[in-house]
């Protein structure tokens, strides 16, 4: 289980979390929502490991890994932004994590492409990713997220830019695998509707202290 | 990165500054004796040398601004057969040696030059010599920094300012003008810089009146053994090139924040008056840029055998084999050198103003200085490699420093939370994304050490004489063999330098981004 006791983080003399304690079992998706600016991406960055919380700890099964750099932790981070390199075709950057697991080159490329067939981006697996639009960009950084099997998944507003019809198709598809998986999964978005369609847990950001929803 | 990481990394760089540069300066200061500083003013001679040193690179910025923003305008905004060519070779100038473009311009407009045999003036003696050589230079920095400028604009807020009434002039004014200023007031930095600070093009072409102050700092150290007079002004260029490089680094920094934005769209020229700009457009670049070094190969085609048989001349051959592998070895620590530098400079104003020293201490009064400090090296080629890398590692840490402002930090993050170590983030995220930049930096590093004059002068060995100094060599001698033969041996270091930048340079080039569409 995800844990996070009284965590605290100020950013330019501006306190963005104040005293947050969440906890998120296997299989289970928490939504955060919250206005621009609140701190919803710092607190899934505290989660990550990419920045020090100024108090409090994140513990994972009962242990401490506040301290432990993000690499060693097994929580995916989906950005925004999605973070694709620019340097790696889709397979490649879809594979990126395997490697870094020890997995080969080959077999890393093959489960790469598997993924892709099944968020249905199997034809743009050597394609470079800067011509891709906002949604299939979206899609391979999920796959990216996905294929390493995180203990956490972490998303920053990860079905912003799809089009209504694969957001449905790929919510359902995310409820499965995180399910199947169990992937404690924390999710940060607007849309209060979806939030509630993936059966999530909700909480809102409100002046640096989280309070439930729902 | 922490601190502590960062002056570790800055440690090597900072103390190949100190003993190469620092300590020779100082040396050179200290060797002069009592210093007046305000000495060079109450000197109408040299008055006059600080002022047309000033004079020239403010109207090299002038000129190259009101040249340079139109051509780059045409560049940015229309889309014409040959436009990404002409983006491309926009880089070429970088990488012509000094020495080259002040025999392309003497070849131009000199006596004997090609404007003169076609009945036009011989523009020796007057300061127009020098000028156009500065613009040569940089014309083409100017108009790359504002296409890059203008490329950056935000079209949704030139569409806000047209849909709220602006004509496309007065958009261009209110809204395009004010994003782009800070890019062109940070080339014109590096203009200013490189003109009141230059060299080659100065001993060339400014002849004895329009010298600048690092030719008669030159004069005073190497004929006259002035070394007070010599420091004095040394330290007035180093205040003036010291100011505008830390503004420079200070705009630098405030450009570097990445930004998502929607691109202005490209159009082909459509009216009389768009094609009419991209003649005109290419009349100018053709004109200051291509002009000077097609009238090297006009000169040299025309020269005799007897002139041509300087390439199988065992001195030539020797000085070709000493270019080549003095630039190889200085290629090799200016890079390392400028790796080190722009990872360590990072969010640091400061270190990223010491990357300049090399630009802003007269490389005159340093390679002087390292004659005075360590004239037990002098006979060892060692030396002179290391002032090729001092001269040349602040282009390969500039070209490092600006692609790692442009580095999404999110890259190294996602890497980070997909299982990679700080080490296998550099290795796999960002060594690659910095391989363009790093050729590019390369590239004018490789140029600047295959081209290096100002500190070749003193530190050279007759063995050791490069293809400038043979060059510099044969203009020095009287008759006109002597200067058929400096052409054809500028023909050869321009194919040179060419060589090397298509080598390292042009396989990184790519068009520009297009904007995303969601």
């Amino acid at each position: 289980m995800l844990e996070l006791r009284h965590v605290g983080k100020d950013w330019q003399a501006r306190e963005l979390l104040r005293d947050i304690s969440l906890s998120v079992a296997p299989g289970e998706a928490v939504a955060i929502l919250g206005p621009s600016g609140c701190g919803k991406s710092t607190l899934l960055k505290v989660i990550a490991g990419l920045e020090p919380p100024d108090a409090g700890s994140v513990h994972w099964a009962g242990q401490d890994v506040t301290r432990m750099p993000p690499e060693r932790r097994a929580f995916a981070l989906m950005f925004q932004d999605f973070a694709l390199f620019p340097h790696l075709n889709v397979q490649d950057n879809v594979g990126f994590g395997l490697i870094e697991q020890g997995v080969g080159k080959a077999q890393s490329r093959a489960l790469a492409c598997d993924m892709l067939e099944r968020f249905g981006m199997g034809a743009f697996a050597k394609s470079r990713v800067q011509p891709l639009s906002g949604g299939e960009q979206q899609r391979v950084a999920l796959a990216r997220a996905l294929i390493t099997r995180p203990r956490v998944l972490l998303l920053d507003e990860p079905f912003s830019a799809l089009d209504a019809e694969l957001r449905q198709q790929l919510r359902e598809e995310f409820r499965q695998r995180i399910g199947a998986l169990q992937i404690a999964t924390v999710w940060v978005t607007h849309d209060e509707s979806e939030a509630r369609a993936m059966g999530a847990r909700g909480f809102r950001l409100v002046n640096a202290g989280l309070q439930p929803v729902w | 990165m922490q601190p502590r990481a960062r002056w570790l990394l800055a440690a090597v760089p900072l103390a190949f500054l100190l003993v190469m540069l620092v300590a020779p300066a100082v040396r050179l200061l200290w060797e002069g004796g009592q210093l007046s500083l305000w000495a060079p003013l109450q000197d109408s001679y040299l008055r006059w040398r600080l002022l047309w040193s000033f004079l020239q690179a403010a109207i090299t910025c002038a000129a190259a601004l009101v040249l340079g923003l139109p051509v780059a305008w045409v560049l940015a905004r229309l889309d014409f057969a040959g436009r990404s060519l002409v983006l491309r070779s926009l880089m070429l100038p970088f990488v012509v040696p000094t020495l080259v473009a002040a025999m392309g311009v003497l070849a131009l407009c000199g006596p004997q030059g090609l404007l003169a045999r076609l009945g036009g003036p011989d523009l020796q003696g007057s300061p127009w010599l020098l000028l156009y050589g500065n613009l040569f230079f940089n014309l083409c920095l100017v108009v790359r920094a504002a296409v890059e400028a203008l490329q950056h604009v935000n079209a949704t807020h030139v569409l806000a300012a047209r849909s709220l009434g602006a004509s496309p002039w007065r958009a261009f004014w209110r809204v395009e003008w004010p994003a782009i200023a800070p890019w062109l007031m940070s080339a014109l930095c590096l203009v200013f810089l490189y003109c009141f600070a230059g060299f080659g093009l100065a001993l060339v072409l400014g002849g004895s009146e329009y010298a600048t102050v690092e030719v008669e700092i030159y004069t005073l150290v190497a004929h006259e053994l002035q070394l007070a007079q010599a420091g004095a002004l040394a330290l007035w260029m180093l205040a003036l090139t010291g100011l505008v490089t830390w503004a420079y680094a200070w705009m630098q920094r405030r450009l570097s924040a990445p930004a998502r934005f929607d691109a202005m769209p490209l159009c082909p020229p459509q009216r009389w008056t768009q094609w009419l700009g991209v003649a005109a457009a290419l009349a100018v670049l053709g004109i200051v840029c291509a002009a000077p070094l097609l009238a090297i190969a006009w000169h040299a085609a025309l020269a005799g055998p007897a002139a041509w048989g300087v390439l199988l001349e065992e001195d030539t051959l020797q000085a070709l084999w000493n270019t080549f592998r003095f630039s190889a070895l200085a290629l090799a620590l200016a890079s390392a050198l400028g790796l080190l530098h722009a990872l360590a400079a990072r969010h640091s104003l400061l270190l990223r103003t010491l990357v300049f020293l090399p630009f802003v201490v007269s490389p005159v009064a340093v390679a002087f200085g390292l004659l005075l400090l360590y004239p037990q090296w002098t006979d060892s080629a060692g030396l002179l490699i290391c002032a090729y890398g001092l001269l040349a590692y602040p282009f390969v840490a500039q070209s490092l420093a600006a692609a790692l402002d442009h580095m999404p930090v999110h890259m190294a993050q996602a890497a980070r939370s997909l299982g990679a170590s700080p080490v296998r983030v550099f290795w796999r995220i960002t060594l690659p994304l910095l391989r363009p930049a790093l050729r590019r930096g390369m590239a004018f590093a490789a140029a600047t050490a295959v081209g290096e004059f100002a500190v070749t002068l003193f530190l050279s060995r007759p063995e050791w004489a490069t293809l400038t100094t043979l060059i510099y060599e044969h203009l020095g001698r009287p008759g006109a063999l002597n200067r058929d033969a400096a052409q054809v041996l500028s023909c050869l270091l321009m194919l040179l330098a060419l060589v090397a930048f298509v080598l390292i340079e042009w396989p990184s080039q790519r068009p520009p981004a297009k904007a995303r569409h969601a």
